[in-house]
């Protein structure tokens, strides 16, 4: 983040006084935690990059054939970065944590 | 050179972040626009309410948010801006917009490529307002049964507002689509942290796009949209589902063939049946855009207690997709018979119309009650169940579950 933070000269912008047009947007952090189930490093790995995990915890009970579908979605469609090795252990944990 | 508001990162995306991506953002403008200040001030707690809304917003996801509007503001004419609901697809929301240098361009299969400011848009082009339901598309998404993954969207992704703005017809004019001119596209300032996400990008066919209604609008209900609305500027599409309704507009291109983005041809698509219905066990092959919105209601939950020979005041919303509402009926025996409710002011053929009645339960117990709405046209809720794989336009009758004490 500091990275970032200096490549878009952030750390100089805040001597001047914000432009009176400038409209900004601040987003609350992100505080989710996941259930700690075998798997779990499988969506910190593969899924956080796009989005929150609170996806997952959104869902109700969905069956097997169904977590497997949004996972080859997430990889397939959306260039989700899960390892086919990585896909079992990864919908056996959502299965888990939503399954039914 | 005008400046281009990057999407600055909204929130800490840790170490997954496609670098190469990060470079492209950069790349693609002026860096001038995006002030994060994020290195010097922490981002507010999880728990504190979004910025310009309510504290009680229902949230499903905040990475993009995703947060539904409490049902009790069915009971209003107007949604207000910090109870309308907040739907992004993809997690880098621009988050720091300089009305000042921002720039809407216009461009494609066109012969007077356009850049315009907020300011010349006010003053170049006549600025109406129209009153509007705004409808994710996959509203009431988790009513459907077998449940459907997704958004899990109880009733309200909904709402109404007057939009104001320029007509698209009259930007798309001033522009002059060249002959051959087929579609044209809408891209915000949004962007997905990976290359591999399609971007979100919408189309609309030059015939829905020359109509009176779409509009370019930057106020939603006389103030400036919220920058979770799409702030500085969104297309309004009346009466169609709000997945055309491209927040924080970037670039409206003119296509002279058929658009074939993801967002257009995979994603957001229904059975190709007359009522958009399929089953799990037999997928449909054929499928089309959602557009228009079907006929429905709601009801605002009943927040007084109900009893036994008291008079008590259902009341809700009722809209379809442009032509207005003809009538509202309720049923308190299961189906078999139904009564007229009141209907209150029309607000346009494109806003929602609240309705009334008044009930005196006969019998304690658990009822319920179902409410149906037929258009001006005569398109009325039907009772059959209807089912899609990606929970998209439901619209059965509204079935109210109530206790008579």
């Amino acid at each position: 983040m500091a990275a970032w933070g200096i490549l878009l000269g952030c750390s100089t912008r805040s001597a001047a006084p914000p432009s009176p047009t400038l409209h900004t947007l601040r987003l609350p952090s992100e505080d989710v935690t996941l259930p700690d189930l075998p798997g779990r490093a499988k969506v910190t790995s593969g899924c956080v990059a796009c989005h929150t995990p609170r996806y997952v915890l959104d869902q109700p009970p969905l069956p097997r054939k169904t977590w497997e579908a949004e996972v080859d979605k997430m990889r397939k469609t959306y260039g989700a970065p899960v390892a086919d090795d990585d896909v079992p252990a990864l919908v056996d944990y959502l299965v888990a944590v939503r399954g039914g | 050179m005008a400046f281009v508001a990057l999407p600055c990162l909204a929130t800490d995306m840790g170490p997954r972040t496609d670098r190469r991506d990060f470079l492209r953002l950069l790349a693609a403008g002026t860096v001038a626009g995006c002030s994060r200040g994020g290195k010097e001030t922490p981002p507010p707690p999880s728990n504190e309410p979004y910025q310009g809304k309510i504290a009680d917003l229902v949230l499903h996801t905040e990475r993009p948010p995703n947060l539904e509007m409490p049902e009790r503001f069915l009971a209003q004419d107007f949604t207000p801006n910090d109870a309308m609901f907040v739907r992004w697809h993809e997690s880098l929301l621009p988050t720091s917009i300089d009305s000042a240098t921002y720039r809407l361009k216009v461009g494609g299969h066109v012969d007077r490529p356009l850049e315009l400011s907020l300011n010349e848009l006010r003053a170049r082009f006549p600025v109406t307002s129209l009153v509007a339901v705004n409808q994710c598309a996959g509203n009431t998404r988790s009513l459907f049964s077998p449940r459907i993954p997704g958004v899990q969207w109880g009733r309200g992704a909904v709402g109404n507002a007057r939009w104001t703005g320029v007509r698209l017809r009259e930007v798309l004019a001033a522009a002059g689509p060249r002959d051959g001119a087929t579609e044209v596209t809408f891209g915000g300032l949004d962007r997905a942290p990976l290359d591999s996400v399609p971007r979100f990008e919408k189309s609309l066919t030059m015939q829905v796009a020359r109509g009176d209604e779409p509009l370019l609008a930057w106020a939603m209900n006389d103030a400036p949209l919220p920058m979770l609305n799409g702030y500085p500027l969104r297309l309004v599409v009346p009466g169609w589902y709000s997945t055309y309704w491209v927040k924080a507009l970037e670039a409206i291109t003119v296509l002279d063939h058929a658009f074939d983005g993801f967002w257009m041809t995979k994603a957001y698509r229904v059975p190709a049946t007359v009522d958009a219905s399929e089953s799990p066990e037999d997928l449909r092959k054929q499928t089309v855009p959602v557009r228009r919105m079907n006929v429905r209601s709601l009801f605002v939950p009943p927040r007084e207690t109900l009893r036994r020979g008291a008079m008590v005041e259902l009341q809700g919303v009722a809209w379809d997709g442009g032509t207005g509402i003809a009538r509202v009926e309720l049923s308190f025996d299961g189906g078999a018979t139904w009564k007229d409710a009141r209907l209150e002011q029309d607000l346009g053929p494109f806003a929602w119309r609240r309705w009334r009645a008044v009930w005196m339960p006969g019998e304690t117990g658990p009822a319920a009650v179902l409410a149906r709405a037929t258009s001006v046209l005569g398109e009325r809720q039907e009772s059959k169940p209807r089912w899609n794989r990606s929970g998209y336009m439901r619209n059965e009758p509204e079935r109210l579950d109530v206790v008579i004490t």
